[in-house]
């Protein structure tokens, strides 16, 4: 049970140096959340695009996930809403997909 | 039962407790990062559904493309599949003429194509195009995955027409076999 216990505390001083992707609510051990960064006026479109910014241990993070690449990317010009989906793995894998919506 | 099933894996495997829930965890992480979320975005809209297959990187010689696919499917009315891609390559690709998907016993050819951008990237061009293919064609990839062997791209490069292949598929077909199911079985199909 004491290493048991040491584990945990381990995982949560690992985790708090370790990787990590914003997210409004935080898992020590596990984070898988979705939710919505911006809402703009203009009408749901048919276009999409993603990108997705990951980060190993805290020590290697890359990506660019700016709504500005994405929406070059997709072709959008008029942006309806933008997405994400986050998600940590005991510190040591995190990962930040951005999804931008328009016409 | 389970908490049986649990106690009886924990003393066969001889762990300490601290590792075997360790164990347990990340082994139950593999099954949670193998979801669809990984590899399908679906958004429900006025009389159908916004399809988004989430970019994958498929490979051939000297080529690497980053593939999305993206359906706005409408009850009541014709809809296109877009297949808009990321080139990265030695020589700048200017323009696309065609996609072909190549199955063993069939080939599916885009139709309307067009350049996004063509931007040089370090000692690499990097291109960005969009190809469309029909929804029947997109239900024919869609149960025929399996029997995908390679992606031509017929493109244009300082005057001079292409023929570039890709045939390391793995990541296309394994984000297909999860995505296929779901959009199969939502379109009725």
């Amino acid at each position: 049970m004491k290493k048991l216990v040491y584990g945990v505390f381990a995982a949560v001083l690992f985790s708090s140096c370790g990787a990590y992707a914003p997210s409004p609510v935080t898992g020590f051990l596990f984070t898988d959340v979705k939710g919505n960064a911006m809402v703009t006026s203009n009408s749901l479109g048919s276009k999409v695009g993603s990108a997705e910014a990951s980060s190993i241990l805290g020590i290697i993070g890359t990506g660019d996930v700016s709504v500005q690449t994405i929406a070059k990317n997709a072709n959008i010009s008029k942006i309806s809403h933008v997405d994400y989906h986050t998600k940590n793995i005991l510190g040591i894998y995190a990962t930040h997909t951005v999804f931008v919506y328009g016409q | 039962m389970a908490n049986k099933l649990y106690f009886t894996l924990f003393e066969k495997s001889g762990l300490k407790p601290a590792f075997f829930v360790l164990g347990l965890f990340l082994t139950s992480m593999v099954g949670i990062s193998q979801d669809s979320n990984k590899y399908l975005k679906s958004l429900k809209q006025e009389n159908g559904s916004l399809y988004f297959i989430l970019p994958t990187e498929i490979k051939g010689k000297s080529l690497k493309i980053n593939l999305d696919i993206t359906l706005l499917y409408n009850k009541d009315s014709v809809n296109n599949v877009f297949l808009k891609f990321t080139t990265s390559s030695k020589q700048p690709l200017s323009k696309l003429d065609s996609v072909q998907l190549n199955f063993v016993e069939k080939h599916i050819k885009s139709t309307a194509h067009k350049l996004y951008f063509l931007e040089k990237k370090g000692k690499n061009w990097k291109s960005r195009f969009e190809a469309i293919i029909s929804f029947e064609d997109f239900i024919a990839l869609l149960k025929n995955y399996n029997s995908l062997q390679s992606i031509d791209l017929f493109v244009e490069s300082e005057g001079e027409q292409l023929n570039l292949e890709a045939n390391k598929l793995k990541r296309l077909i394994e984000s297909l076999s999860i995505c296929s199911p779901i959009i199969l079985t939502e379109l009725k199909q």
